[in-house]
């Protein structure tokens, strides 16, 4: 396998390049979005100040930005661990989807006071997101199935499962018409994070995550083995990594997370789960964790701008009439230019390192 | 039941089989032929995706189904040349762009689709008239057999013949062995002199017009109108379909009528009222392509130097 060589060769770009080349690439993901705005007949400024005044207008507009943050955040933390260690999971949508539907069915099963069902649920969540993902690591760990392929279509069976949970009418309140469970009971959801304010305890759990990851990353042994997989898996294996057992912690440890983000958006805003609802985050989560350079910190960032471009999304549609679908777009042409720039910046790093 | 019912149900279930075959099969072996080169693209179901809105517009704005196979058709090379530029020349990383070219098309697609409905007038989606199937004299006249093989869309004979071309092609001419060891050791031919980059180019082209055809035949033949991620995972299935048949051609036409089996039984049994949820169905390609992948031990055949970028010292 020497499939990771490339990456050895190639110095590893700093905090400071990677800040500008994802400026850079944000900037003309803008530009293009525009042109592509003006093409359709549509005033681009005046579309983008819709956005702008959805994502940050005023304080409850940013509220509503960090709120849809937050499930970016804990996918982009999910598919940056994956990648740091090259495990190519697309799994984290599918594991979102998981933990909600796990947290939903314990509240199913009993009841408890308030306080413990939201700990019940939270655990729940992410117990459901780490056995989702734990499922893929098992299947590469045991019979060598592709973590790619296995994510891919375990994103499709998780959403079918939820289908047939609603049309059977398992989950559906009695007289329900749209597809999508009955509303989460009241001890069940996310207390106030900051009191005065609409952020659900979600928020803060991400923030926290975010501090943790960056914890277990940079001071840890453990993180310290992640890196040392990611960059060399030979080399990592010489030095006592066992790779089934690594594959399996970090695809459950990346599920988890995502899970997390499963239990903040269907048990912090929506209260119940449909299909829709929960669409997207996984795609979302991987493209900011690329532009992130998988560090954590950066995660946040870049989920907060994402979940402006989302949270303002919905008000630019509403005043400019400009689909919020846009969005999603605008998502994978940032990944797109950023790769794109990619280029630009390693050849200036190139230049100084092999000028003969 | 009457045996007549019976076989009527097993002659269009099996028909149904070939049609659903022919997209899954032009995707499989145009991506054979890419892996084949040594680039790893994953971007197969977005460049069908968008090659299937590009067959839909295209086709309803001219009037013309062939102007919209062609607008598909182009659109297929150009998402995959777009791959060989990142992947080729710039040697960025294939994963992450093979997954940001699905990205960007299921977005595209969608808001695309989503403004161009309102054009259309609420309620008013419009539909192309789709491509008739074609009975071939004499043939389509045999009992039972000749109803389910010889009475298809001209894609899906195509779709076969392809099989077979691809296989003498890599097999019996010498641009297929270069192309084989080019996944292997492309050193090997960059020694001789012979372009990796030009190959692996005009790989990827093929692969684009092939994925441009399958979502040309998900819009014009299967179906008559685009529908968001209508390519509902099949350039991911043709991604494990290759695995399953050892990156060799004949064993891929199997795993494609393996899965295109399960499609055709998954639409008869909702016809039919079977007592199973529809979801189980709907769900089983994707089941089975996990146990697929759990019970494959050779990979003989896996190019060596599948999705490493060729770097010339």
């Amino acid at each position: 396998m020497s499939k990771s060589f490339r990456i050895e060769k190639r110095p590893e770009m700093g905090l400071i390049g990677l800040v500008v080349q994802a400026a850079f690439a944000i900037t003309l993901a803008f530009v293009a979005s525009a042109l592509l705005l003006e093409v359709l007949g549509f005033n681009a400024l005046e579309s983008f100040e819709a956005l702008r005044i959805g994502a940050i207008g005023d304080w409850e507009s940013f509220e509503g930005t960090l709120i849809q943050a937050t499930p970016l955040v804990f996918t982009g933390l999910a598919a940056g661990i994956a990648f740091r260690t090259r495990i190519w999971s697309i799994g984290q949508e599918g594991q979102l989807f998981a933990g909600a539907m796990m947290a939903y069915f314990i509240t199913t099963l009993f009841d408890l006071p308030p306080f413990l069902m939201v700990i019940a649920v939270i655990l729940a969540g992410a117990l459901g997101g780490a056995l989702m993902g734990g499922l893929a690591g098992v299947l590469k760990a045991r019979f060598n199935v592709d973590v790619i392929v296995s994510t891919v279509m375990l994103n499709y069976i998780i959403v079918y499962l939820l289908s047939y949970l609603l049309t059977s009418r398992l989950w559906m309140a009695p007289g329900e018409y749209y597809l999508q469970t009955a509303q989460v009971p009241e001890a069940s959801r996310l207390p106030a994070f900051l009191s005065g304010t609409n952020l659900h305890l979600g928020v803060g759990l991400a923030l926290l995550a975010i501090m943790i990851m960056q914890f277990i990353l940079s001071r840890t042994t453990f993180g310290y083995e992640l890196r040392a997989f990611g960059d060399n898996q030979v080399a990592a294996r010489f030095k006592g990594t066992n790779p089934q057992r690594m594959t399996v912690i970090v695809l459950m440890l990346s599920g988890g997370l995502a899970g997390l983000g499963g239990v903040a958006q269907t048990f912090g805003v929506d209260f119940r789960i449909s299909q829709t609802f929960l669409f997207g985050f996984g795609s979302a989560g991987i493209i900011i964790a690329v532009i992130a350079g998988l560090r954590p910190v950066m995660i946040g960032f870049v989920a907060l701008l994402f979940g402006g471009l989302a949270s303002g999304g919905l008000f630019m549609q509403v005043m400019a009439d400009v689909s919020s679908a846009i969005i999603s777009a605008m998502q994978a042409i940032i990944l797109i230019f950023f790769l794109g720039s990619s280029v630009l910046f390693r050849y200036r790093l190139k230049r100084v390192t092999s000028d003969e | 039941m009457s045996d007549l019912f019976q076989q009527t149900i097993l002659v269009s279930m099996f028909a149904a089989m070939l049609r659903i075959a022919a997209p899954l099969m032009l995707a499989s072996i145009g991506e054979l032929v890419v892996q084949r080169s040594g680039i790893w693209f994953l971007g197969v179901e977005g460049s069908m995706l968008m090659s299937a809105f590009a067959a839909y517009t295209a086709a309803l704005s001219s009037g013309s189904m062939y102007v919209g196979l062609l607008a598909a058709v182009l659109t297929g090379i150009a998402v995959h040349l777009s791959m060989a530029i990142a992947a080729v020349t710039f040697k960025i990383n294939q994963f992450v762009t093979g997954l940001g070219i699905n990205l960007l098309a299921s977005g595209l697609t969608l808001f695309l689709y989503r403004e161009s409905l309102k054009s259309y007038g609420s309620g008013n989606i419009p539909t192309v008239d789709p491509f008739e199937t074609v009975a071939i004299p004499g043939l389509s006249r045999i009992p039972v057999l000749g109803e389910i093989l010889f009475d298809q869309h001209l894609f899906t004979y195509f779709a076969f013949l392809m099989v077979f071309v691809a296989w003498y092609f890599l097999y019996r001419t010498r641009y297929g062995l270069e192309l084989r060891s080019l996944g292997e050791n492309p050193k090997a031919l960059d020694t001789k002199g012979l372009s990796v980059s030009r190959r692996q180019y005009a790989a990827l082209a093929f692969g684009g017009f092939m994925a441009g055809l399958a979502g040309a035949v998900l819009v014009l033949a299967l179906t008559d109108r685009f529908v968001p991620g209508m390519t509902g995972g099949r350039g991911w299935l043709a991604i494990v379909i290759i695995i399953a048949g050892n990156w060799k051609p004949v064993p891929i036409m199997l795993a494609v009528l393996v899965f295109a089996f399960l499609e055709a039984f998954q639409l008869q049994a909702q016809g039919v009222g079977l007592q199973i949820p529809y979801q189980l169905l709907l769900a089983l390609p994707y089941i089975v392509a996990i146990i697929a992948m759990m019970g494959i031990r050779v990979r003989s055949e896996q190019p060596a130097h599948l999705g490493v970028p060729y770097h010339r010292e």
